[in-house]
């Protein structure tokens, strides 16, 4: 299979999960009781209110029909509006998406070479003093939800140590990197959980690596240590670990959420829960979509990362 | 590469190993005795009993919450709705996953197909999201947070024990069952079952504690019932911290015990068990 088959494979199936994932988004959103039309309304309005509004906002019609219109709608970038605040939902949420990227990008940054560094480690010396503390530390920082690591968090550092603030709002107007210092809290929060973690999962596979021929022949041949594991070693343990960064990815805009309402930090989850106490249904619908492509886009980027460092994919896809 | 042998260090850590265990073990069962008969030691959580966030008292021992009610009283009351559902749901999620896999990993073909891409396509779905989709729809409650659970959860078990009934399908004491006349349901429950069980409970706990953690986050996120929850009480308080950090802290610290002792003392037990 060539390389550029392999890819258009992969695009295909993404494009074919997302539409599902819209399918089932719209149904779930839609289709369950309570509208956009109640919801927009005083709690006193009629029975005929509700039925002009719904008329007025397209909702009397079948939804298959408004899914269509939806849909086509959003390949162009446009979510819709929201019944709530009568604005245009690419509007609403540009803004938020930006804080929120800003936080999993920061994220990302720190945890992608602690997790490496971690499972590094611990997979090299695994039975060690270092790789067993580490170990239990994962292990209790992944099972303890965000939430709660984020209120310890605040609890230490902006009460009894106040040095950092306990609350990430940016000034006016302005955006998180204004005030840096806002970030550090909610990164430390996601990246306690994110690269325990990812560690556990590159330890895997830095032990699995480490017991491949050709690390042995390298050590045989007496390379000195740090060749071995950067030049052989590092390279066949990376694919596995890509597919993790992806997932974690995944997992850090799910984990945002949380972590966002704990510190009043202004993205796009703080987004998505007002809609649902709201009842936005538009922005629900835009932000779940938004969130469901950026996922989806990350697996092909990881399918893609995993190629470019395998020499044995690189070799096959020629 | 040699292991210098050091008897006595060994045998110390071991018996430091024992008392660590040991704690641990009573910490969780405090914790557990606390979500399970709480609400019947507490007095009303609802009353307001003094002005907001005041510090711990005699009347109050651990001071008082956002609206002035009995921290105590409340973190009494709010570890039950953590267990009973995440229980529940997971049994069931359990259970979807393994007739899911099961059927998947056995007949092949459009049922594979079909088991498969519903398991990629849930898989695809951030599990917060899922969980406020439903809220938006439906409202909390126990179902709402049953069906989150069991359509975050299912998809897990089932890859697991897809890939494990495939395996199991080549063995010979499966192919002779068949070759015998056994019929497909039969095979598949006699045969195959006991044989894939362990490792697809092997991950129990785990699962137990991510359902814990989202129940808990739903109340978290301000969409739990009114009755108290731990994790409502995290985000309710928050803002109070400076005040009095023991409605934040309490049930901060009761809740990370309740999911670690989840996650690593049931994949425990259920070893041992199963062993």
């Amino acid at each position: 299979m060539t390389a550029l088959k392999f890819l258009a494979r992969r695009v295909a199936a993404t494009a074919a999960t997302l539409f599902a994932v819209a399918v089932v988004l719209f149904a779930a959103s839609e289709v369950l009781p309570g509208d956009a039309a109640t919801a927009s309304l005083d709690p006193d309005a009629t029975l005929e209110d509700v039925a002009r509004e719904r008329a007025a906002l397209g909702l009397d019609r079948p939804w298959p029909v408004r899914f269509a219109e939806w849909a086509f709608a959003a390949l162009r970038l446009d979510l819709g509006t929201s019944a709530v605040s009568r604005q245009p939902v690419v509007e609403i949420v540009a803004e938020p998406l930006g804080a929120t990227a800003l936080l999993v990008g920061v994220t990302a940054a720190v945890t992608v070479p602690l997790a490496m560094a971690v499972g590094l480690i611990s997979g090299l010396r695994r039975g060690g003093r270092a790789d067993r503390a580490l170990s239990a530390f994962s292990v209790v920082a992944v099972s303890i939800p965000q939430f709660v690591t984020a209120g310890l968090l605040v609890l230490v550092f902006a009460d009894l140590v106040p040095v950092l603030p306990a609350i990430s709002l940016p000034p006016l107007g302005g955006t998180p990197l204004d005030r840096p210092e806002v970030l550090v809290l909610p990164v430390a929060a996601l990246t306690l959980f994110g690269a325990s973690w990812a560690g556990r999962i590159v330890r895997a596979a830095v032990i699995d690596a480490d017991g491949m021929p050709h690390v042995e022949a390298a050590r045989l041949a007496g390379l000195p240590e740090r060749v071995v594991v950067f030049r052989h070693l590092l390279p066949a343990a990376l694919p596995p670990c890509a597919h993790t960064f992806a997932w974690l990815l995944s997992g850090l805009f799910g984990g945002t959420a949380v972590v966002e309402i704990v510190f009043n930090y202004p993205g796009l989850s703080q987004t998505l829960v007002a809609a649902v106490r709201k009842h936005d249904t538009a922005v629900l619908e835009g932000v779940g979509l938004l969130l469901a492509a950026i996922i989806l886009v990350s697996f092909v980027l990881a399918d893609l990362l995993v190629m470019a460092v395998d020499p044995r994919l690189r070799a096959a896809a020629r | 590469m040699s292991v210098p042998v050091r008897v006595p260090e060994v045998r110390a850590r071991s018996s430091l190993r024992r008392v660590l265990t040991g704690l641990a073990a009573a910490v969780v069962a405090v914790v557990l005795g606390v979500a399970v008969f709480g609400p019947a030691l507490a007095a009303d959580p609802e009353l307001i009993v003094g002005l907001p966030y005041t510090g711990p008292s005699a009347a109050n021992p651990l001071g008082t919450d956002h609206s002035g009610r009995d921290v105590l009283d409340r973190v009494l009351a709010g570890g039950q709705p953590l267990l009973l559902v995440p229980i529940v749901a997971t049994v069931l999620a359990t259970l979807l996953g393994l007739v899911l896999g099961a059927v998947g990993g056995y007949f092949g073909g459009v049922a594979d197909a079909v088991v498969s891409r519903l398991d990629n396509l849930l898989l695809g779905l951030p599990p917060v999201l899922v969980l406020l989709v439903l809220l938006h729809g439906w409202g909390y409650g126990a179902a709402t947070m049953t069906v989150v659970v069991v359509l975050t959860g299912t998809p897990f078990v089932s890859r697991v024990t897809r890939a494990e009934t495939m395996r199991a399908v080549e063995d010979g004491y499966v192919v002779a069952a068949y070759a015998t006349g056994d019929s497909h349901l039969s095979v598949i429950v006699r045969e195959i079952l006991p044989n894939i069980v362990r490792p697809v409970l092997a991950d129990f706990g785990t699962r137990l504690a991510i359902a814990v953690t989202l129940t808990a986050a739903a109340g978290f996120l301000g969409f739990g019932s009114s009755g108290p929850n731990w994790g409502a009480m995290i985000s309710q308080n928050v803002e109070g911290i400076r005040l009095t950090p023991w409605g934040v802290a309490v049930p901060a610290v009761l809740l990370g015990v309740l999911t670690v002792a989840a996650n690593l003392g049931l994949d425990r037990v259920v070893g041992r068990v199963l062993r």
